[in-house]
């Protein structure tokens, strides 16, 4: 006899849903377990994929009608684990049996058979899936299996489907609709049919998160969108659905948690019916539990709901101004206090018995972060203040103008012109004394022992600065410290140092050391191929390891292409590569190597004079001739100016038997002038006189009194260094920048070809190539130690930045990161900044990123402190960038705001700032120029200075418009 | 990762009656007697407004998170006596580390017994929480009263919590870095405002030093003098509700900048602490600065010394426990950290002192939590996993610890901090506590 689940395997393999009907409905409760275990064997086996005999695809055997008769009989069968479990879902192509289809009466017909316990479970956990459009019953299949009593009404669950039932609607039946109206009269007449209970439904829309904020249909011959927004109040309209039932309800969700679109959808669709101000009112009570929200989203609805009720002689005002407290400490409130305020400044004339609670809000309101919200506040309490009829007592008004005083050092510029008399009246309210700022002339480094770098001690310290050295995040500093310890202990290191290495090894080459054995390691650290993404240094300090890790027995340096497309290395870091070079060179040699000239001797990156002097004596000593790369790379990091060190290094130079190069250094290290001006002529003519062909550095030693000279006079023309070579940088500084002011920041071509000598520091980056944006990869992870190569004259280097961040500063985040770096790197102490330094600092300070805008600023100050600002400078740069609208104003003017009233000498440098910046701008004002006005009104309040002459025609100009007449006529008073 | 089960008698709510609300803060603890969790607190908040304000506050540090990860309910936990109420919390991120303390002057009523206990914080009772007015009357329970019969019969508020273990090792974690800290600044209200308008915009990326230029506050991208380190500064935005409250505003931070705490004299007896890690992505749990304490395992009798002679919130003071069990100053400042690494002891900054309490989870669970002092003791398992190489000048002793197919360079003892050649140390340069080679060679020669 055959089983029912041998006669379950026929049915699936050889009939058909017709014939598998009416054995379902027979099945005995015994035979149920064994024909659901037959069922998912054979649905096990159904849809297993096995690829086909050309092996070009694959095939799961199961066909369409298989796998409904696997889903009707799972209907039958399945115990609550395996409905609820992955996978059991409707197998119809359009996902449910469509009411006019065969499977639709087994599909109804089974389940009313078995009435299956889980039915609800598992259709809110269709529902409850992401693409539940396609998943969960539609609104008619659950009134159908409602109506059969198979499942009660779930009211999350028919809420879904009420809302999914405009992005199922056929919207076909609207095509011939001529207009909007008649295209939703199409729809609502096919809600209409059943409307009573679809009124149920959607009246859910308020209880739970629903679809119905997304779903839409596009429908009538124009073929418009339509959602339940437009649909509900045409429902309402229609008298289907009460209006103030819904306005009610409404509000009531706005009061949940309901997330941010949910909310959303409930304010619009409030205003989408159009409440009276009497409907509002009588629900006065509702808006104002509104003000509790978190979400400022509704609070802000609920202020503007309540603005126009407040006067009103039914609005009850007492919890609002009890809540009104905790809104005003809520510093992401904003629309909606402005608005609250509004409202709240126009009860006191017609209530005065409000006045004094209105004005404690007032004053709680000028610390708002805001400067709109402080401004609304500000006029309200001078409104009140200077009531003709007073609206306060005594007493009042007392502690109201003790509070403004309290407030004032809160207080932006557009709030303080409002309460200027009673902020007068408040002598904690300084005027800055008369100070000038004038920059230094001179600047010299520290060359101390406090600065003093200590080289590294022993075997252990160099090790672990080898981790520090290998991490990605660049510095300089202990880089160097490293390869001087390289060389210094180069014949002190223990027996079997590598393997203590290999840690370090591994972690740089990890994953091509990955399964090797330990014998082939070394051979695979120096096989390893460079250029896979970390260019530039850190590769060369890599190549630098392996040879290490290897006993140096073969260059590895080399291996390190820096020419590599879409990468364009920038020309200081060929230079490395060949100091770098010779450091391996040095290794490589079995005698005690010698130091790197160019190792700093002091913090940050200065080479004391007698360091470098003495090191040279020991080359002599040892008979090894200076490395060109590495001495030009000395001369621009020593601090000729260190006189008492300098002086020692000049009594030195005697030793030195090298003429062209003592003549240099005896010049270059000679005395500073007394006068600022005034400078030593460059003796290029002792150079003929000098130089022997035949003594090395004979190639190099005119391009090393190029770099000597402009070190020590980088601003200065040298037309004595013209017999070199005529290349931007040499005779004069370069300096790239378009002279036309509308070109803002815009940099003139490039040098016609490379520069004569690649040691001519200060004159590489004259001679690249227009195409900016792909130097800026291999910018990101060098720029903090190219930043130490030149610290007398970065300008070239500045310039080069400039160029390169605004071409690609709106590209990602790599010109944002290179921008910090370069800001960062002008915080330590240095020389008065230059035109390039100036641009990059106002290109810093209007940039688009907060935190570069912020390190700008950080450099602002401190270099007022250090007195290396050059205010002109940095307002013409400024000005240029405003003008030219590479910037909106306002991020200037918050960064004026942060550095306000800190002290005279700021105040001062950021007057003189602006002095320059104002003749800059063009006579058609830009944008949002009055917040500039007024920070510029009240430094020259706070500095007591005069409007220059220069600033004076645009403020004429700008006097006629209307925004700005009253702060440009206020300046013109304070005019010269 | 451990799921722990809450389960509480009845859920926290906010109720209002016409003779004014009332706060029922329903407690759980794990390692509660067979009893249950016994009702610590039953009164009046005496500035019903001003406590709202601070467990909202605390409410959002519960919620919030700044690294992308799931989010959990975790709630605070509270420990009741000496007059005080403490509430502390995580944000799920576990780098935001927050308590509200209501003191003697903030509270009217009785403590009913002392102890710690978890605290049911849910979305209604929270929402209700905002819509607390000024001056109105509000009754506080914290625990059960009346439950004992709800509970026999069944009605128990069981939520399912995924607590990571990473939460708890936090708040043994924090107390660490609170004890070392010094105080920096402290600003009036006036500046702690203009604390808040100057907060940088957006999610800051990178450190932030807050420092004072002249009078006004202000968050600096770069270190100067006397400027203290402030690791993702949009967390402090946590505080915005509260800082323009605030009477004053100390900000503390440990000598190594690695941790930052602000602390709000919000007046008449409460006060809100708000610590931040060093950075966002640095939970408090994984900072192991309490690894080095717990090298040494401590005597059982002491723990017990310790849980019989104090009650929850009381003072730690450290000499009485000394002259009582006859312990070396040394001694008991190890007694110390090892205690608050086990969530014995808290630390209270504006008093500079410990207090004593007891978290509410089995002492078991917290000694499991560090992998890393596992990881040690594990390499100590093989005689030959940790050599020792020699020992040098001022007790410096190099060892070498094996690794991932490699062996490792560990310098540890003198004066100098120890070392290790490993990624961890190379990575963190031993800012998150030492690697577990340096665990191992300073247990074996340490």
């Amino acid at each position: 006899m055959t089983t029912a689940s041998e006669t379950f395997e026929h049915l699936i393999r050889h009939q058909s849903l017709a014939e598998l009907g009416p054995f379902l409905l027979q099945l005995a409760p015994a035979d149920i377990v064994p024909v659901r275990q037959k069922l998912l064997r054979l649905k096990a086996e159904l849809t297993e994929a096995y690829q086909a005999p050309d092996q070009t695809s694959w095939i799961v055997p199961i066909t369409l009608a298989q796998s409904e008769m696997l889903y009707v009989a799972g209907l039958a069968t399945y115990s609550r684990k395996e409905a609820l479990g992955r996978g059991f879902e409707s197998q119809w192509a359009d996902k449910w049996p469509p009411a006019a289809a065969a499977g639709q009466s087994a599909f109804l017909t089974v389940l009313a058979h078995a009435r299956p316990p889980w039915l609800t479970d598992w259709l809110v956990g269709l529902a409850r899936q992401a693409d539940w459009e396609q998943r969960s019953a539609p609104y008619w299949l659950l009134h159908e299996l409602l109506d059969r009593g198979l499942i009660p009404h779930e009211p999350w669950l028919f809420a879904q489907a009420a809302a999914h039932l405009l992005t199922t609607y056929n919207a076909q039946d609207t095509d011939e609709a001529e207009d909007r109206e008649s295209c939703a009269h199409y729809f609502l007449q096919s809600l209409r049919a059943d409307f009573p209970r679809l009124r149920r439904d959607l009246l859910l829309f308020f209880d739970y998160e629903t679809p119905a904020q997304a779903a839409y249909f596009y429908g009538g011959k124009n073929g418009e969108t339509f959602t339940w927004l437009t649909l509900l109040p045409a429902l309402v309209e229609s008298g289907h659905l009460e209006r103030a039932d819904l306005l009610t309800r409404c509000l009531l969700a706005l009061r949940r948690d309901f997330r941010r679109p949910f909310l959303i959808w409930f304010k619009e669709l409030f205003l989408a019916l159009k409440p009276t101000l009497a409907e509002r009112l009588a629900r006065q009570a509702e808006l104002t539990e509104l003000l509790a929200q978190t979400q400022a989203t509704v609070v802000n609805f609920a202020l503007g709901q309540l603005k126009d009720l407040l006067p009103e002689p039914g609005f009850s005002l007492a919890p609002l101004l009890l809540v009104a407290d905790s809104l005003l400490v809520r510093p992401d409130l904003k629309t909606g206090l402005r608005t609250l305020l509004a409202g709240l400044v126009k009860l006191p004339p017609q209530h005065p018995a409000h006045a004094p609670a209105v004005a404690r809000l007032l004053a709680t309101a000028l610390a708002h972060p805001d400067a709109a919200v402080q401004e609304r506040a500000a006029k309200g309490l001078a409104a009140l203040l200077s009531a003709q009829k007073p609206l306060l007592a005594a007493a009042e008004i007392a502690a109201l103008t003790a509070t403004i005083g309290q407030q004032a050092e809160l207080l932006g510029a557009a709030a303080r012109p409002a309460l200027a008399p009673w902020l007068a009246a408040n002598s904690g309210v300084s005027i800055t004394a008369t100070v000038t700022y004038q920059a230094n002339a001179q600047f010299v480094p520290d060359i101390s022992a406090a600065t003093a770098i200590a080289p590294v001690a022993g075997w252990h310290e160099l090790l672990f600065l080898t981790g520090q050295v290998l991490k990605q995040d660049d510095d300089p500093a202990a880089t160097e410290r490293w390869l001087d310890g390289l060389l210094r202990l180069r014949g002190q290191l223990p027996a079997g140092y590598a393997a203590q290495l290999l840690p370090y090894v591994q972690q740089v080459f990890g994953w091509v050391l990955k399964d090797k054995p330990a014998a082939e390691v070394p051979a695979t650290v120096l096989g390893y191929a460079y250029g896979r993404g970390e260019n530039g240094r850190a590769e060369m300090l890599q190549a630098l390891l392996a040879g290490w890790f290897t006993g140096f027995q073969q260059p590895t340096l080399a291996n390190v292409s820096l020419l590599q497309r879409y990468q364009l290395p920038d020309p200081l870091l060929l230079l490395e590569q060949q100091r770098l070079g010779w450091v391996e060179t040095q290794l490589g040699r079995a005698s005690a190597p010698l130091p790197l000239l160019s190792t700093p001797s002091h913090a940050p990156h200065w080479l004391a004079p007698t360091a470098l002097v003495e090191k040279l004596l020991a080359y002599q000593h040892h008979g090894v001739p200076p490395c060109p790369a590495d001495l030009v790379l000395a001369l621009a990091r020593t601090a000729w100016q260190a006189t008492p060190d300098a002086a020692l290094a000049r009594t030195a130079l005697a030793a030195l038997q090298h003429p062209g190069l003592r003549a240099l250094l005896t010049w270059f290290l000679a005395p500073a002038e007394a006068a600022a001006a005034s400078r030593h002529p460059v003796p290029l003519g002792q150079l003929a006189a000098t130089a022997s062909p035949g003594l090395p550095l004979a190639d190099a030693l005119p391009w090393l009194w190029a770099v000597a000279a402009r070190t020590r006079y980088p601003e200065a023309n040298l037309p004595e260094l013209a017999p070199l070579a005529d290349y931007p940088g040499v005779t004069a500084p370069w300096c790239p920048l378009s002279t036309q002011a509308d070109d803002g920041l815009r940099l003139g071509p490039a040098a016609a070809g490379p520069p004569p000598s690649p040691l001519l520091l200060y004159s590489l980056h004259a001679g690249l190539l227009d195409d900016r944006r792909y130097y800026l990869w291999m910018l990101k992870p060098n720029l903090p130690f190219l930043l130490t190569l030149l610290p007398q004259c970065p300008t070239s280097l500045h310039w080069h930045l400039i160029g390169t961040i605004c071409h690609t500063g709106d590209v990602g985040s790599e010109g944002r990161d290179v921008m910090q770096q370069a800001l960062r790197a002008l915080l330590p102490a240095s020389a008065r900044f230059s035109e390039a330094t100036s641009t990059l600092l106002a290109v810093g300070l209007t940039h688009y990123a907060p935190i570069c805008r912020a390190l700008a600023l950080e450099v602002l100050l401190t270099a007022v402190a250090q007195r290396r600002l050059a205010p002109a400078m940095l307002g013409y740069a400024l000005g240029r960038i405003l003008a030219a609208g590479l910037a909106p104003i306002l991020r200037l003017t918050e960064q004026l705001a942060a550095g306000r009233a800190l002290d005279a000498l700021t105040d001062d440098a950021l007057r003189q700032t602006l002095d320059a910046l104002l003749p800059e701008l063009p006579a058609a004002p830009p944008r949002n120029l009055r917040p500039l006005l007024d920070a510029y009104a009240d430094l020259l309040a706070r500095t007591r200075r005069p409007v220059p002459p220069a600033a004076q025609p645009n403020l004429l100009a700008w006097q006629q418009v209307a925004s700005l007449k009253a702060g440009a006529k206020a300046l013109l008073a304070l005019a010269d | 990762m451990s799921d722990l089960t809450y389960a509480y008698a009845q859920p926290s709510a906010l109720t209002h009656a016409p003779e004014g609300a009332a706060l029922q803060l329903a407690a759980y603890a794990e390692n509660a007697p067979a009893s249950g969790a016994a009702c610590f607190f039953q009164g009046r908040l005496r500035d019903s407004w001003l406590a709202a304000r601070g467990l909202t506050t605390l409410a959002k540090v519960v919620a919030s998170r700044f690294v992308p990860q799931s989010a959990a309910l975790r709630d605070p936990i509270v420990t009741a006596g000496a007059g005080l109420l403490r509430f502390e919390a995580f944000s799920s991120c576990n780098g935001v580390y927050a308590r509200l303390d209501l003191g003697p002057a903030a509270l009217e009523g009785e403590f009913l017994s002392s102890g710690t206990t978890n605290v049911d914080f849910n979305e209604p009772m929270v929402n209700a929480l905002s819509r607390v007015a000024r001056a109105e009357p509000v009754r506080l329970t914290v625990g059960q009263t009346e439950v004992t019969l709800e509970r026999a019969a069944g009605q128990v508020t069981e939520r399912k919590v995924t607590l990571p273990e990473r939460w708890i090792k936090g708040l043994t974690a924090v107390q660490g870095y609170l004890a070392l800290m010094e105080e920096k600044m402290t600003l009036t209200r006036v500046q702690a405002t203009q604390l808040v308008q100057s907060m940088p915009a957006g999610t800051a990326k990178g450190d932030f030093f807050l420092v004072l230029r002249g009078p006004r506050p202000s968050f600096a991208p770069v270190a100067s003098a006397g400027a203290v380190r402030v690791g993702g500064v949009h967390r402090l935005r946590l505080l915005d509700g509260l800082l323009p409250l605030c009477e004053s505003l100390r900000v503390f931070a440990t000598p190594d900048g690695q941790a930052s705490a602000f602390v709000l004299a919000l007046g008449g007896g409460h006060e809100f602490v708000l610590t931040l890690s060093a950075a966002v992505n640095r939970g408090f749990s994984g900072e192991g600065n309490q690894l080095d304490t717990l090298l040494e395992d401590l005597p059982a009798e002491w723990l017990a010394g310790a849980n019989n002679l104090f009650r929850g919130n009381e003072t730690f003071n450290p000499t009485l426990f000394a002259m009582a069990h006859d312990l070396a100053p040394g001694t008991v400042d190890r007694l110390c950290a090892s205690l608050s690494a086990m969530g014995l002891l808290g630390f209270d900054l504006a008093e500079n002192h410990y207090f004593y309490r007891r978290l509410p989870f089995k002492t078991d669970r917290i000694l499991k939590l560090n992998p890393r002092l596992k990881n040690a003791r594990a390499l100590l398992d093989s005689a030959d996993d940790v050599q020792l190489v020699g020992v040098g000048a001022g007790g410096r002793t190099e060892a070498r610890v094996r690794g991932t197919d490699v062996w490792h360079t560990v310098l540890v003892g003198g004066p100098e901090p120890a070392r290790c050649t490993c990624q961890w140390f190379t990575s963190n340069q031993g800012q998150r506590g030492p690697c577990k080679h340096i665990l191992a060679a300073q247990l074996r020669f340490g």
